[in-house]
């Protein structure tokens, strides 16, 4: 990437709409995810190969995650935190194929997955709370607490969608200015360093992306003596 | 800075068909196969667990049947023993009364060997108070060996009862004169003599000559025979011997 960061680059137009190279990159990011899945899960048995011993083990993980990040049932938000986590780390790791730039790059991407994070939120915490009982949440721990809880909603989204854009965009843009200075050879260890960088961001985004939601689907726990015992309201979404 | 809405736009709808794309061809069927996994392990292990109750009631019953069996195992050998010691107190009882028998037996054999030796003892030493009395008889003039017994006969002779002198005196009896030698005339006649006048008879004596006698005379009639010899002594020092024997 040599270009501005922020500047959309359109490949062709589909009627009235442009196709961006981020879009067309995350089409087949999409694609190869899609298909890779059918043909590595079209014959599943008991006896698991290698290849679904692997697949197990990702959503086992996944599971096992959003267990421990949100203290509930990871079956309602397996789909959502996995995919996440897959399409982010699949799109910060695709700028290591030459002419393609990683859509996490662009702004638009990051923003599109935080905005997804952020009405997912709002879904869960309706599901799970209630229309009054999510809206009750805004008031925590108090009615002055409402503006201020209001604008975290917006920021910590922001925060999210500026903080993959940022480390994403900047190891492209290291990578390029090594390739552009250095040749062949030196930009390896940066192109590893982003290697790292990208699975590190998929895993915060996807992190964080659980940590909003299971804020928004139980309540924060109650504060309570030093030597009472914990306490284990929480509540299913499903 | 200046953001594409429409790739905005669409970068959501990838991701949300990302997502739903996904959760359909990835997700659902490893969770699911993972599901059955747990279903399948689940149920090997109730059937493990059911499979374990039933080696559990087995080894039960076979504990139950080797206890069992244990005890007839006993009783077999407590009645067997019971059998083997009647057996034995039997064959013990038989033994004994066997033993006791051939003791008596024996006892027997000795007791007729014992008697057969006393019996060869006597005539031995009847042998030998014969051979004796005949050796000091033999000393004596053989005159005297018939001379000196006449007198006892005849006062045996005038001993007896009346009727049997009378019978012995009836000349229709038949009357023997026996001696161990034959007797010379003048001898004859003496004794002769003087046992008719002993018993009042006038018919004559037959003669008869009997060395068993040893010394002395006897006479013989069909019912009565008056004694008066040495072996008749003998055998009479013999019987009082043999009885005296017995009786201590």
């Amino acid at each position: 990437m040599i270009g501005s960061p922020l500047r959309t680059d359109v490949l062709f137009h589909l009627g009235p709409v442009p196709i961006s190279s981020a879009v067309a990159v995350s089409w087949g990011i999409v694609a190869a995810l899609a298909l890779g899945s059918w043909l590595a899960t079209r014959r599943l048995s008991l006896r698991p190969s290698r290849t679904q011993a692997v697949l197990e083990l990702l959503v086992e993980t996944i599971d096992g995650q959003i267990r421990d990040t949100m203290q509930v049932d990871p079956a309602p938000y397996r789909a959502l935190i996995g995919s996440i986590f897959l399409f982010v780390l699949t799109a910060n790791w695709s700028g290591l194929v030459p002419g393609i730039e990683p859509p996490t790059a662009h702004l638009e991407t990051d923003a599109a997955l935080a905005g997804i994070v952020f009405l997912a939120t709002i879904v869960f915490g309706l599901r799970s709370r209630g229309v009054r009982g999510y809206l009750a949440t805004f008031a925590e721990p108090g009615w002055l607490m409402v503006p201020l809880n209001l604008v975290e909603q917006i920021t910590r989204t922001f925060s999210l969608m500026v903080r993959l854009f940022g480390n994403v965009m900047s190891g492209v843009f290291v990578v390029g200015i090594a390739l552009s200075l250095a040749g062949l050879i030196v930009p390896i260890p940066f192109m590893a360093l982003d290697l790292l960088t990208g699975a590190i961001q998929a895993y915060i985004f996807s992190v964080l992306a659980m940590v909003f939601i299971g804020a928004a689907v139980h309540p924060a726990p109650p504060s309570r003596a030093p030597d009472a015992p914990a306490s284990s309201d929480r509540r299913d979404p499903s | 800075m200046k953001i594409d809405f429409w790739t905005l736009a669409l970068q959501a709808i990838n991701a949300l068909v990302l997502i739903w794309l996904l959760s359909r061809v990835l997700y659902r069927p490893v969770v699911r196969v993972i599901a059955q996994r747990r279903e399948a392990a689940a149920k090997l292990l109730a059937d493990a667990e059911a499979e374990r109750d039933r080696a559990r009631q087995a080894t039960a019953a076979a504990t139950a049947q080797q206890t069992e069996l244990a005890a007839g195992r006993d009783a077999a050998m407590k009645a067997a023993q019971n059998d083997a010691e009647a057996a034995r107190i039997r064959l013990l009882a038989a033994a004994q009364a066997e033993a006791g028998a051939l003791r008596q037996q024996a006892q027997a054999e000795r007791d007729k060997q014992l008697v057969a030796q006393r019996r060869a003892d006597e005539q031995r030493a009847a042998a030998l108070a014969v051979d004796i009395a005949a050796r000091l008889l033999d000393r004596l003039p053989a005159s005297a060996r018939v001379a000196g017994f006449l007198d006892d006969l005849v006062a045996s002779l005038r001993a007896l009862p009346d009727s049997q002198r009378q019978k012995l005196a009836d000349p229709a009896t038949p009357l023997a004169l026996v001696a161990p030698r034959t007797l010379e005339a003048s001898e004859r006649d003496r004794c002769v003599q003087a046992i008719q006048q002993a018993i009042g008879r006038s018919a004559p004596l037959q003669p008869a000559v009997d060395p068993n006698l040893i010394a002395g005379l006897e006479l013989r009639s069909p019912d009565l025979v008056v004694s008066n010899h040495l072996r008749a002594d003998l055998d009479h020092l013999q019987h009082e011997l043999t009885h005296a024997d017995r009786h201590a």
